[in-house]
């Protein structure tokens, strides 16, 4: 049976962090003074509040790199659930996902990743970890109109080494 | 880079060096100092303008105003003062906040402040209309000897004028009708 999507991790993960540090570098050479554009994108700003939108924008754009981090980790479950509900493979985080998938239409990602945690041997910690990163990314991509409450700092560092620990140590089929 | 120990060479080099940091660091002081005055005397240009331009309605006493030195502190001029003109106009308030002297590409900024917005009057070379007079662009050919900038720049003279289209920073000159249209525009009339 032929694969629906495919994916690479990995991959997808180096790209992602290619791209932010390019957005990252291209961020601070617009803010900075050898900038042809300098003068007259921060005219009658003084430099302390040049800085100041500096660091909303970095910080802006590394919210964003660090949701579409989530959002590539949440493809790579997606993926995996559809190509071992669809492959009928025996092992009992398979044969979950397929009873998973005759109750449901649409399958949550809590769903997947409680999966993970009863069936498999990943790290109890790292599932604890997604699952308060998965809020994160939810309250990204909803708009964020209510204050969040974290347990945790989310950044695209920490989330990209995270997401790294996921591909690296959970055994993704396809 | 460092390239080890030397001899009496390297501690007369130091001197020298150290001498000439005193005579920059001077010749920088001078320089904010200068750049302060001329920025002070230019923020009282603006004000008496703006009595001018408000001379009928402050004789009516419909329009009075009045100045508060406020502490200004910025980088390189350190801390001076500075005054801030508040215009009354019946019920409404507009401020002028000097902000400062040490900014991008321009001498001078005063804010604006009214009750429903705030805009900027700006110290602006004269022949500067918009915010892209101030792009620079230099292309250097591979091979070629980049060309030598012309020996000397023609002396900026310093105009205040009102940024409009925040977006695209358009500087108009600031007479009677677009100091009026401001006030209107941020006293939300």
């Amino acid at each position: 049976m032929p694969s629906r999507f495919i994916l690479d991790p990995a991959l997808q993960l180096d790209e992602l962090a290619s791209y932010h540090q390019d957005i990252m570098a291209a961020l601070h050479i617009y803010f900075s003074p050898s900038a042809p554009t300098f003068a007259a994108r921060f005219a009658g700003k003084r430099l302390a509040e040049v800085d100041h939108e500096l660091e909303l924008r970095a910080a802006e754009s590394d919210a964003r790199s660090a949701l579409v981090v989530l959002t590539s980790l949440e493809a790579t479950f997606q993926v995996d659930f559809d190509f071992r509900r669809r492959k009928m493979l025996t092992d009992p985080l398979s044969v979950y996902f397929r009873e998973l998938g005759k109750k449901r239409n649409r399958v949550r990602l809590e769903d997947i990743l409680e999966g993970w945690k009863i069936y498999t041997s990943a790290p109890p910690k790292l599932i604890s970890d997604l699952r308060g990163a998965f809020k994160f990314r939810h309250w990204l991509a909803h708009g964020r109109y209510w204050t969040p409450n974290f347990g945790a700092k989310y950044d695209f560092v920490n989330v990209h080494l995270m997401a790294r620990g996921v591909v690296s140590r959970f055994l993704f089929a396809g | 880079m460092y390239h080890g120990h030397g001899g009496i060479m390297e501690t007369e080099d130091f001197a020298m060096f150290v001498a000439s940091q005193q005579q920059t660091d001077v010749d920088t002081r001078i320089f904010w100092e200068e750049q302060r005055d001329e920025w002070l005397s230019a923020l009282d240009s603006l004000y008496e303008k703006i009595a001018g331009f408000l001379r009928e309605y402050i004789e009516a006493g419909s329009i009075s105003y009045d100045f508060t030195e406020i502490e200004m502190n910025e980088p390189e001029v350190g801390k001076y003062l500075a005054k801030r003109m508040d215009i009354k106009i019946g019920r409404q308030h507009v401020s002028l906040v000097p902000i400062g002297t040490v900014l991008v590409a321009l001498k001078g900024r005063v804010d604006a402040v009214g009750s429903a917005g705030r805009g900027q009057i700006l110290l602006v070379d004269e022949r500067v209309k918009s915010a892209a007079d101030l792009i620079k662009v230099t292309v250097n050919i591979k091979g070629s000897i980049p060309s030598s900038p012309p020996a000397q720049k023609p002396p900026i003279s310093w105009v205040w004028k009102i940024l409009t289209n925040a977006l695209q920073k358009s500087f108009e000159d600031l007479d009677k009708e677009s100091f009026f249209e401001l006030v209107m525009e941020i006293a939300n009339a």
